[in-house]
């Protein structure tokens, strides 16, 4: 792995935006054969962008493709094959109704026409190719009765089926259960040793340190640093995952010109919103909250930090009384609300969701139809029982003003409104009725400085004004430059809510992707079930 | 026995078009377009039989010209709602509403009439006269060219689809079209494809319908392309699945007509194919799970 090769690919200053943000910006990556390249940054940087591009699935705005040193137009998924270059997606593309086999057949070239599928041989050289790599897989089962680790093997075979001399890998680990990850990276190891290229897309630094011959991190869009094996450290990679401003503690929020978080002790007044013993399913790609303790008090914001699908969206539901409890107990507005019991209406918190348009907005609807549907269960808060369009337009213009959404037009369709406007228009809903309780997931994610500090503003003030403040976020500069206290949610875990002026960037860091968590186990002397982090295999 | 038989061959001859149609709609859904044109589909297919076998005076180009006829019919549809997204119901209502009216209009303009065409001339290939019970009513139907090809039709649209590469295609397009985009596919031009074959087998199936009543009539396809979707539900997306269903719910009308002449209320016995229908799909066929992607459009670059 010293000596480097001719690179398999290029990708040269690499642009796509889509509407007005920028997912890559003049990006550089060279992929060589025989090598490991880690591909790291957080959500949104433009990792899944930039493979999907090379994939062929996203058309560049600008920069171009090399392969083997040609230049190569890469228009779909069948140009990229034809190269040689193989994904497995994070949400697998396979057919569930069809057989393991049909799923590998499916593109192979020469069988893609009116000839008769050799099933016979097929299936016989796919056993072959299992047995080689060590994958464990049942050529004639569906793959609708499989579980994700398999269905991850499937999706292997199939592009060493094709031949890929590249693998490009979204998160393939995020899915999978311990053993299966030791399993996988046995597989890449193998991979590499045959002189095939691999980009790994992880958020595990634990991954990239243990596997990783070089690594490039993004951040918002951009290349924030890149290394060979020898020159890179954990330290380094969270100073280029988090940002230039590392060292400097909360500095970005100061930078902006936002006063600096409250100070005074809240600890002592009253609970608002308690936790205890909190379990739940998970959704989806998300964890299972296996006891979340927390204490939320009036005037405070808690700062819950975490990368994506540790357990906030199940957190933020379980809370917001949108899904079931399965353990534990629940205390808001003096009540308890336990898993046989729905939390009432009248006790659920305002929540502004992660998902803006999935869960929050309605796509198609207007502004006021927007802010008006949150009020429909409430007949006396609509103000009656019809909906009067002038008198409801006539409501949503000074909110959408005073939440400076723009336009600030009632009757515009919510998808003409940009990302910023969109989650101003969620928070102008969830804060015009005032409560005493806010759930904020991820609440400026994706959005630009402007409206992040107008949001940030608002949430403060909203704390001045005696509210309190779940904050779910996986941004730490967001989370120090608010929190009053920070916890850290991983795998479903929270950590000890501990005052913000005790956290620092590099340990919430660390902690957010587990590395500092076995410490923090044994400091607890927990139950001895602590999932390890990822990739411990050796 | 040969009353056993001429019943046996009146089901074979109803259970043709709704078999050519209900074949069609599983080519064109299993690779995930909803094609409720079929209806008109099928009038335009009676519609141009007609008038390729009037002007030429051989029934083999009717055959071709109601093919052509289905197949143009069908891309207007695959055009809509693969290459333009549109919805797809939308899309074959407006197709179906179309139909009736242009036909119609034809009729007037080509042969002067507000209801029928003049008599035309059915395929033969002289089967029947040459080999053994050519003379029976069984032996008419089994010898009918149109009725071996839709036979084979429907056998090879079954192959195709479930044993070769390009099937295997189609259906994930169907199914998943980001899967089969992602193995380096053109998922809308497999819907095309789909969408063409429906038209089709679509347009032939119209084309039994003329020959069996040697003319057009206004709105002579009757809601059999609807029926022949429900066939395709009830036969679970399969052509053999399909060709079953189709062949029942032709026994079933066929008794339904023998038993009008018998005193029985006729209203009543009407209602015999459409009973069996839901009985059938309640207790014997019991839950069918449609291709997952059928009737969502497809935007290769949608998601990001």
């Amino acid at each position: 792995m010293e000596s480097p090769r001719a690179p398999l690919v290029r990708l040269e200053g690499i642009t796509r935006r889509f509407g007005r943000t920028r997912a890559n910006e003049r990006i550089d990556l060279t992929l060589r054969p025989g090598e490991i390249h880690a591909l790291v940054g957080e959500n949104g940087a433009g990792k899944s962008t930039l493979m999907r591009v090379l994939y062929g699935l996203l058309r560049p705005d600008a920069g171009r493709v090399l392969v083997d040193g040609r230049e190569e137009a890469i228009a779909s998924p069948a140009d990229a094959l034809r190269l040689g270059i193989g994904m497995i997606h994070q949400h697998f593309m396979l057919v569930p109704p069809m057989t393991v086999l049909e799923n590998v057949a499916l593109g192979y070239p020469g069988l893609r026409g009116l000839r008769p599928l050799p099933r016979a041989p097929l299936a016989a050289r796919l056993r072959e190719l299992c047995a080689t790599y060590g994958l464990e897989l049942d050529v004639q089962a569906r793959v609708a009765d499989l579980g994700v680790g398999e269905r991850q093997r499937v999706e292997i075979a199939r592009l060493l089926f094709q031949g890929a001399r590249l693998l490009i890998c979204d998160e393939p680990t995020a899915v999978l259960a311990p053993p299966e990850v030791a399993a996988f990276f046995r597989t890449l190891r193998r991979f590499r040793a045959e002189g095939r290229g691999v980009v790994l897309i992880t958020h595990k630094l634990a991954e990239v340190l243990e596997t990783a011959d070089r690594v490039t991190v993004l951040r918002r869009g951009r290349v924030a640093g890149e290394a060979a094996r020898d020159d890179f450290d954990e330290r380094r990679l969270v100073a280029w995952i988090m940002g230039a401003g590392a060292g400097s503690g909360a500095a970005p929020a100061e930078a902006r010109g936002l006063p600096a978080a409250a100070q005074g002790p809240s600890t002592a007044r009253e609970e608002v919103l308690g936790a205890r013993g909190l379990r739940a399913r998970g959704s989806g790609a998300g964890a299972r909250l296996e006891g979340i303790d927390f204490s939320l008090r009036r005037g405070e914001i808690l700062g819950i930090a975490g990368v994506q699908g540790n357990g906030q969206r199940e957190l933020a539901e379980v809370v917001s009384g949108a899904a079931a409890l399965e353990g534990g107990e629940i205390r808001i507005g003096g009540e308890r609300v336990g898993p046989r019991r729905r939390m009432a209406a009248r006790l659920r918190p305002a929540l502004v969701p992660e998902d803006r348009v999935g869960e929050g907005l309605i796509p198609g609807f207007t502004l006021w139809e927007n802010l008006l549907v949150a009020r429909l269960s409430r007949p006396a808060d609509r103000g009656g029982r019809w909906i009067g369009h002038r008198r409801a337009r006539a409501w949503a213009r000074p909110l959408l003003e005073r939440f400076r959404v723009l336009p600030a037009d009632p009757d515009l369709p919510v998808e003409a409104l940009s990302g910023g406007n969109q989650q101003k228009l969620l928070c102008a809903r969830a804060l015009d009725r005032p409560g005493p309780l806010l759930v904020a997931a991820q609440p400026t994610r994706g959005i630009d400085l402007a409206s992040t500090a107008f949001l940030h503003g608002l949430l403060r003030e909203y704390r001045a004004a005696g509210g309190s403040v779940l904050l779910i976020s996986a941004d730490l500069d967001e989370i120090l430059a608010l929190a009053d206290r920070v916890a850290v949610l991983y795998r479903g875990r929270l950590g000890p809510a501990r005052p913000r002026a005790e956290c620092d960037l590099e340990t919430l860091g660390r902690e957010m992707v587990g590395v500092g968590s076995a410490e923090r186990e044994a400091g607890r002397a927990a139950g001895g079930d602590a999932p390890s982090p990822a990739g411990e295999e050796s | 026995m040969s009353g056993i038989l001429s019943l046996l061959a009146q089901t074979l001859r109803i259970s043709v078009p709704y078999g050519l149609a209900a074949t069609g709609g599983v080519c064109s859904e299993r690779g995930g377009v909803v094609n409720i044109a079929l209806e008109g589909i099928l009038l335009h297919g009676a519609f141009f039989a007609v008038v390729g076998t009037h002007y030429s005076g051989s029934p083999c180009v009717g055959i071709l010209a109601a093919a052509a006829g289905g197949v143009a019919t069908a891309s207007v549809h695959a055009f809509v709602t693969v290459t333009c997204k549109a919805d797809q119901i939308v899309s074959g209502l407006a197709i179906n509403i179309a139909a009736f009216g242009l036909t119609r209009g034809g009729l007037r303009l080509l042969f002067a009439s507000a209801s029928n065409s003049p008599r035309i001339p059915s395929p033969d290939a002289g089967l029947a006269a040459r080999l053994p019970g050519g003379e029976s009513a069984l032996g008419a139907v089994l010898y009918d060219p149109l009725f071996l090809l839709a036979v084979a039709l429907v056998a090879a649209a079954s192959w195709l689809l479930f044993r070769t590469g390009l099937g295997l295609a189609l259906r994930a397009a169907g199914e998943h079209p980001e899967a089969a985009h992602s193995a380096g596919f053109s998922v809308a031009r497999l819907r095309w494809l789909g969408v063409l074959a429906s038209g089709l087998l679509g347009g032939l199936g119209g084309a039994w319908l003329a020959f069996e009543q040697h003319s057009f009539t206004d709105q002579m396809s009757g809601g059999r392309g609807y029926i022949a979707l429900a066939a395709m539900i009830v036969g679970k997306w399969h052509p053999l699945g399909a060709a079953a269903a189709c062949l029942l719910f032709g026994a079933a009308e066929t008794v339904q007509m023998r038993l009008q002449g018998s005193g029985a209320p006729t209203q009543l016995m009407q209602m015999i194919p459409f009973l069996l229908t839901i009985l059938v799909l309640v207790l014997w066929v019991g839950r069918a799970v449609a291709p997952a992607a059928s009737g969502r459009p497809y935007d290769p670059e949608g998601e990001s």
